[in-house]
């Protein structure tokens, strides 16, 4: 079920009625009912998926807390007879055994998730190396596969690590792992921090449901009134490489960031919106990642619950692996501290960014978008000393304007790399990337040749005036909750806000005959 | 010396993804709403007249002008809207066109009479033997009709009494 | 109080509003696809109508409402519109009877070659005027193509939203517009004689399909419980073909059921159509000429089988068909006015 379709408002609107007619004690078994009937739209094949994920990780969440709770029954009963040394033997087993749970349900939350998605790619690898001729067989990869494991997978760590306790509750548990509104395209939730609102009671807060409600209408615009619209002109553009050479790959990376953001964006707003109206809070996901001023900053604003995720579950355990500590030790002793210390950071780094790419699809043009984000970030922190020092000696370098010129280099440089997702074919996106440096077709710019791409005069100027009200909301939001602005205006200024917003959504959506419907983005990751 | 080592280092693992995806990149693009489609392709029967293929859903202007002057000619509007059905009639067969956002395609030819075959040698007269022989995938059928269904044509040929009585090209529209 | 005022207010702005922009944004078939209008005309005037029309352009271009009046004082509607299929016309008939019970309805029998939801279009055409009711809601999930969504009939401004853009002045007009029809009839003077008219292909299955069949039987159980007289007709038209092996399906079909149906191609001579003169669009459609012709002639018929009344003795009913005749003599004058200065008929009135 599409976010932007009319099963998934009558959905909702049904969901939202029933949640709060019900007695409060059932709610959080409606939302299960409501997540599994959502889930359930994708087809059993996908079901069957989400089912397994979830009670792999429910046994092994069990088990794992199982190992602790004996320990400390054991080392509590036993407090006065044990030795330090024999406590900390005992907390080792424990761990130990902890351990080979993890590890049993890690492989296969994530031996599924390699296995759906990554056979293909890696048979037509080991065909092109070895000369081979093996089927790359190729599975359908069910409904938010990506978002659920790392979600489950995050909660199995997180009951090893003692960051949370499991939860008895096979329901429950499920609910965690189903949330419909996250469970397509994230944001990818923890346990500890999720739990406490999805699970626990809510009355009906007018304040809440119009927020909520606020926030679902604006995913909406962001993604009917822009995205959908905008993506016409960017399959134009992609869909005839040949022919869209030079100026038009300026305009490819301009309106696919926007149209990304938008869809992106839009899809997170809904997301957490909906979420909102039953009282639940999602973590956010995006904070204007276009104001950033450098790659890295864009990094922590930009799918922030994914960069987490890599950074918790990826980066500080290779980090701290026992093959990352040799490799510290052996580097600082041959390349000494200064060089020795960045060795196994980099490397981390590059492992960290490799797979981020990977976890976005199974193609090489994912690889190579997340190695050169990897470059981007490593190259701007080694310049990081020399920027200081510019900083120092120039003073326009710390006015606004410089600020501004940051900002728009930085929207730049992650759109070049961004590209790689549109052509999904290495050789033809740096082809296509160099032909900018040799274009002669700038004409196409003022010409009347973007009339020819697929939108109208009309619908460029729906895209400007959607920009427009993102940028101004954006510049808002950098100062406060916009929503909680418009909670302060009077009555009739919130509801004709409410309405512009409502009337904008259905007369300027690119929806229903003549627009193609699309699904999200990351649908499918 | 570090930078050195660390460019150095990225450098290759960029020409190793390269390299390695030029030879044999994924065609899976199931994360992306935007995918390629593949060029039409020719369908296997269609009518040939005077060197000219007259394929369905090409575009009527540059087909009508290559088969000469036609002998009549008919349209009927569509109620309300600004469709325009065409009947060209030539020696032996007639061509249909339709409009679309006004631009005509062509959407039939219906051969007449036997004066008239088709380039597999199928004429109105033509007995049941020499269509399954000319046809393979007809040779699956016992009749009367016979309809081989292409990508963008369908091929009709109606029999009575073992013989072609009709042999109609149809454009797949829907 | 003010609490429930306070809930009921927005909610009222907020849907009296959308109303309001609903009916900005959907067409008004005024300087195009005039045709649109026909569904929703029939509002006016329903009521008091013993005949009732039903079926696609051949109905609505053919018969003559007024000179079936003025010959023999016959009250009657059309409800066509281009190209409906006939479970359109089965709920349209549903939908009238919620006005009037006529003595008798007359189906045109061309639509029962389409068994299957065709163009979105026509069913725009042949839904959208109707007034909100359950025969709506069924002839639209009945009738919509596969990217069509059954919430847009209820709400047409989520499909003519993207008409933002090409609003125009007459868009502005939600009060409505002249009447184009004449309870039904599209009147047309122009002239275009019938020549060069293609041979039609045979088919490989001359089957009407199940859901015609379907239809025609629900039709007819109709018009027997509310003790309608269910009369079949095939309105005079030379392209789009009528074959004979469709004919034989219709005849036996009628025959086997008692109904009434009449080819009209089959009298020529008798409704003295001559194709040369009575059709404005070679063959397809009749003029005003030839929908006089037929309509005198089957007006005739249907007063010898049926017991319909004579209504130009009834001063009430006359005044308001007066006031239709004058406007049918005026709608005449003004497109022979139109043809004798543009050359060409290029618009209605």
């Amino acid at each position: 079920m599409s976010f932007i379709s009319y099963s998934f408002v009558a959905f909702l609107a049904v969901l939202y009625v029933l949640y709060y007619l019900l007695p409060k004690k059932t709610q959080w078994l409606l939302l299960l009912v409501g997540s599994l009937v959502f889930y359930a739209h994708a087809g059993w094949y996908s079901f069957i998926f989400i089912l397994v994920v979830a009670a792999v990780v429910y046994t092994a969440g069990i088990k794992i807390q199982d190992q602790y709770d004996a320990r400390d029954e054991e080392i509590s009963a036993n407090q006065q007879l044990f030795s330090k040394d024999e406590q900390r033997q005992i907390k080792a087993q424990a761990k130990a055994k902890a351990k080979t749970f993890l590890a049993a349900s890690l492989a296969t939350v994530l031996g599924i998730l390699a296995v759906i998605k990554y056979t293909s790619f890696v048979i037509n690898n080991v065909n092109s190396i070895i000369g081979s001729n093996f089927v790359p067989y190729r599975f359908i990869l069910p409904m938010g596969i990506s978002f659920y494991t790392f979600q489950s997978v995050g909660y199995a760590a997180d009951v090893y690590w003692e960051k949370t306790r499991a939860e008895r509750n096979p329901l429950k548990l499920m609910l965690f792992v189903s949330f419909f509104p996250q469970l397509v395209q994230g944001p990818i939730s923890r346990f500890g921090e999720l739990s406490g609102t999805l699970l626990s009671e809510h009355k009906f807060e007018p304040k809440q449901a119009a927020f909520g409600f606020q926030r679902v209408l604006w995913g909406f615009f962001k993604k009917l009134v822009v995205a959908d619209r905008l993506v016409i002109l960017v399959r134009s553009l992609i869909l005839d490489p040949a022919a869209y050479r030079g100026a038009y790959v300026v305009l490819l990376v301009f309106f696919y960031a926007i149209q990304l953001y938008s869809d992106f964006t839009g899809g997170i707003d809904i997301a957490i919106g909906a979420a909102e109206m039953f009282g639940v809070v999602v973590a956010e996901n995006f904070a204007r990642p276009f104001f950033s001023k450098n790659a890295a900053e864009y990094w922590r604003r930009w799918h922030i619950t994914m960069g987490a995720w890599f950074k918790d579950y990826v980066f500080y355990p290779v980090s701290v692996s026992k093959a990352m500590q040799r490799i510290s030790s052996k580097s600082r002793s041959t390349f000494g501290q200064k060089i020795g210390r960045r060795i196994p950071v980099y490397l981390t780094s590059i492992v960290v960014w490799a797979a981020t790419g990977i976890w976005h699809g199974a193609a090489w043009n994912f690889v190579v978008w997340g190695l050169l984000n990897c470059l981007v970030i490593i190259v701007s922190q080694e310049m990081e000393p020399a920027y200081k020092k510019f900083h120092e000696k120039y003073p326009f370098s710390n006015t606004r304007a410089y600020d501004f010129l940051q900002i728009v280099r930085t929207f730049w440089i992650m759109g070049f790399i961004r590209v790689l997702d549109c052509y999904q074919n290495v050789p033809l996106t740096f082809r296509q990337v160099a032909s900018v440096f040799t274009a002669s077709n700038w004409s196409v710019l003022f010409n009347g040749s973007l009339l020819e791409l697929g939108l109208s005069e009309a619908d460029f100027v729906a895209v400007a005036l959607g920009c427009i009200v993102m940028v101004s909301v954006s510049l808002l939001q950098e100062k406060g909750s916009v929503r909680e602005l418009l909670a302060a205006k009077p009555t009739v200024l919130r509801y004709s806000v409410v309405w512009l917003a409502l009337a904008s959504i259905i007369l300027l959506g690119a929806y229903g005959i003549g627009f193609d419907a699309n699904q999200f983005i990351y649908n499918r990751f | 010396m570090i930078r050195r080592i660390v460019l150095t280092m990225f450098s290759l693992v960029l020409v190793l993804s390269i390299a390695g995806c030029s030879s044999g990149d994924s065609k899976d693009h199931s994360g992306s709403q935007i995918q390629n489609t593949g060029e039409a392709q020719a369908d296997k029967y269609e009518f040939v007249y005077k060197g000219t293929t007259i394929t369905m859903k090409a575009k009527a202007g540059p087909i009508l002008e290559a088969i000469g002057e036609h002998n009549a000619y008919y349209e009927a509007p569509s109620c309300a809207f600004e469709g325009l059905d065409k009947t060209y009639s030539y020696s032996g067969f007639d061509v249909v066109t339709y409009t679309l956002n006004g631009v005509d395609y062509i959407n039939s030819v219906v051969l007449m009479d036997d004066t008239i075959s088709t380039p597999e040698g199928i004429a109105i007269g033509s007995n049941v033997e020499a269509i399954k022989s000319a046809y393979e995938e007809a040779s699956a059928y016992s009749g009367p009709s016979y309809t081989i269904e292409q990508k963008d044509t369908i091929l009709l040929i109606l029999t009575d009494n073992a013989v072609a009585t009709s042999i109609q090209y149809i454009a797949i529209t829907e | 109080m003010k609490r429930i005022l306070r809930i009921i207010l927005p909610l009222f702005l907020f849907a009296s509003s959308f109303w309001v922009l609903q009916c900005i944004v959907v067409p008004k078939y005024v300087s195009e696809n005039v045709e649109g209008r026909l569904v929703a005309e029939y509002y006016d005037s329903a009521g008091g109508n013993e005949v009732m029309f039903l079926g696609d352009c051949e109905v609505y271009s053919n018969f003559s409402t007024v000179r079936l009046w003025v010959e023999y004082g016959i009250t009657s509607y059309i409800r066509g519109s281009p190209q409906q299929l006939i479970w359109h016309s089965y709920y349209l008939l549903e939908d009238a009877l919620r006005y009037e019970t006529p003595k008798v309805v007359v189906f045109n029998v061309l639509a029962m070659k389409y068994g299957k939801p065709q163009n979105e279009a026509y069913n725009r055409l042949a839904i959208d005027g109707m007034r909100f009711s359950k025969s709506k809601i069924e002839s639209a999930i009945n009738s919509m193509t596969d990217e069509e969504e059954l919430v847009t009939y209820i709400f047409p401004i989520l499909r003519f939203h993207s008409r933002w853009s090409e609003l125009c002045f007459e868009d502005l007009n939600i009060f409505g517009t002249q009447r184009l029809s004449h309870n039904g009839y599209v009147m047309r003077v122009d002239t275009k004689p019938a020549m060069n008219v293609p041979t039609p292909p045979p088919l490989a299955d001359y089957s009407f399909e199940d859901k015609a069949w379907e239809y025609l039987d629900k039709m007819a159980e109709l018009c027997i419980s509310n003790g309608i007289e269910f009369v079949l007709v095939k309105s005079p038209s030379i392209h789009p073909a009528w074959y004979p092996e469709w004919d034989t399906q219709i005849k036996e079909y009628a025959d086997k059921n008692g109904i009434m149906y009449v080819n009209t191609l089959e009298f020529q001579r008798e409704t003295g159509i001559d194709y040369e003169k009575d059709t404005y669009d070679a063959g397809m459609h009749l003029n005003l000429s030839g929908a006089e012709k037929l309509s005198v002639w089957f007006g005739a018929l249907l007063k010898e089988h049926f017991d319909l009344h004579d209504y130009r003795y009834s001063q009430e009913v006359a005044k308001v068909w007066h006031d239709k005749w004058a406007y049918y003599t005026w709608m005449k004058a003004v497109q022979e006015k139109i043809l004798l200065d543009d050359g060409t008929l290029n618009r209605y009135y």
